[in-house]
């Protein structure tokens, strides 16, 4: 039950993280001007205070994990003093001082103080990070590793993140106008989408020291549910890039739809990651 | 029709991991031994990890008489190798079992058994 509870609510927690990272970068860098307060107030400052929230449940529920008292031991003195001094504790506090500074950098957006937005966007999205390659399944591997991790992790919230702004974007009046952005960000997204791929097959091929284990593990059988979904998401943003974009403004309706479908395999991505990183592990 | 199944495809992947159990370190070996029989009792409880762990709880029950008092708290020091001392304890068959957070952070758990022939 814990676990359960631990692993939606870390699927929760990427979901604001990935606001956090790709939606404040996508609002820096392409929203026009018009619309940034809107998407700051309705999509990043909701993400940062529910993030900071979800950082402190995820926290509380491994208290109560450990203290194995139902719910009440989520409060234990003890184990809340033991799990505070954990890694545990420390991702707690690393995840909420980098929310809270996603939330600092949306009141800067706010009030178009956009170079002071962009380096608390900087910061909050590196003590976001760092926790990845610092604890779970690969706080015992090469630093490398752990970085590969950790840029893995800061690429996929890029692009998820960026999809709400850019639906957004893509259902404007104005395709003509949207067009270019678009095409920007399909070029600027080639390289971080292909590094992304990368470091993810090079961690797993790490973590599972091989690709055979892929199809004889509970572990492997499920990472494979998410590279199928992984596909399909590289597939939508080929189909977008190559054939939609191009075609602008004839077939704005169908690039809206397309991305509307990216957000929904990027939720089911999230949640299988979550899964995979909370009720199972390599060994299994 | 994209969310509906997209739901569809969420149930079944719960049902895939909820088989699955997360353990990382693991316990390596103990004093007593998982199964040992033993014709004195034991004065110590040796837990050895294959890593650093901090022990958050231990537990001994004899099978008939139930749960035995242990000096136990769990501590914010993570270590390998963990010893604790034991009550008299009397003949009858025992069960201890121990939750421990791993270096990693993910929470492992286990028990093993051993049996005690003669009182000293």
């Amino acid at each position: 039950m814990w676990a359960t509870a631990f692993a939606l609510n870390k699927w929760l927690l990427y979901g604001a993280m990935s606001v956090a990272i790709g939606g404040t970068a996508t609002i820096l860098l392409w929203t026009p001007r018009h619309d940034i307060r809107p998407q700051v107030k309705a999509y990043l400052l909701p993400a940062a205070v529910a993030g900071l929230l979800f950082a402190a449940t995820g926290f509380l529920l491994q208290v109560g994990t450990f203290a194995e008292a139902g719910l009440g031991g989520m409060f234990d003195r003890l184990y809340l003093s033991i799990l505070w001094q954990s890694p545990a504790g420390e991702v707690a506090l690393l995840q909420g001082l980098g929310f809270l500074t996603a939330f600092l950098a949306g009141l800067c957006l706010l009030q178009h103080r956009r170079r002071w937005a962009a380096a608390l966007w900087l910061l909050g999205a590196f003590l976001l990070l760092l926790p990845f390659g610092w604890r779970g399944h690969t706080a015992d591997s090469s630093l490398w590793l752990r970085a590969a991790l950790s840029l893995h992790a800061g690429l996929a919230a890029w692009w998820m993140g960026a999809l709400y702004p850019l639906w957004r974007l893509s259902r404007r009046d104005d395709p003509a106008r949207y067009g270019a952005a678009m095409v920007q960000f399909g070029r600027l997204a080639s390289w971080p989408v292909a590094l992304l791929v990368l470091c993810g097959i090079w961690v797993l091929y790490s973590l599972l020291n091989g690709f055979a284990p892929l199809f004889q593990s509970n572990y492997g059988l499920a990472m494979l549910v998410k590279l199928a979904l992984v596909a399909t998401l590289l597939l939508l943003a080929a189909q977008n890039k190559w054939r939609l974009v191009p075609r602008l403004p004839a077939t704005a309706p169908a690039l809206a739809g397309s991305i509307r479908a990216e957000m929904l395999v990027g939720v089911a991505i999230l949640f299988t990651t979550a899964l995979l990183s909370t009720l199972t592990g390599p060994g299994h | 029709m994209l969310t509906s199944t997209l739901a569809r495809l969420l149930v079944p992947l719960i049902l895939l991991f909820s088989a699955t159990v997360s353990a990382h370190t693991g316990l390596q070996g103990s004093s007593p031994a998982d199964g040992e029989l033993l014709e004195q009792p034991p004065v110590e409880l040796q837990l050895n990890f294959s890593g650093k762990v901090r022990l958050m709880r231990v537990s001994l029950a004899e099978a008939k008489r139930g749960k035995v008092k242990l000096a136990f708290m769990p501590g914010a020091v993570p270590e390998k190798n963990i010893s604790l001392q034991l009550p008299a304890l009397e003949t009858g068959e025992y069960t201890v079992s121990w939750v421990a957070m791993g270096g990693d952070g993910h929470k492992m758990s286990g028990d093993f058994s051993f049996k005690v022939t003669a009182e000293k």
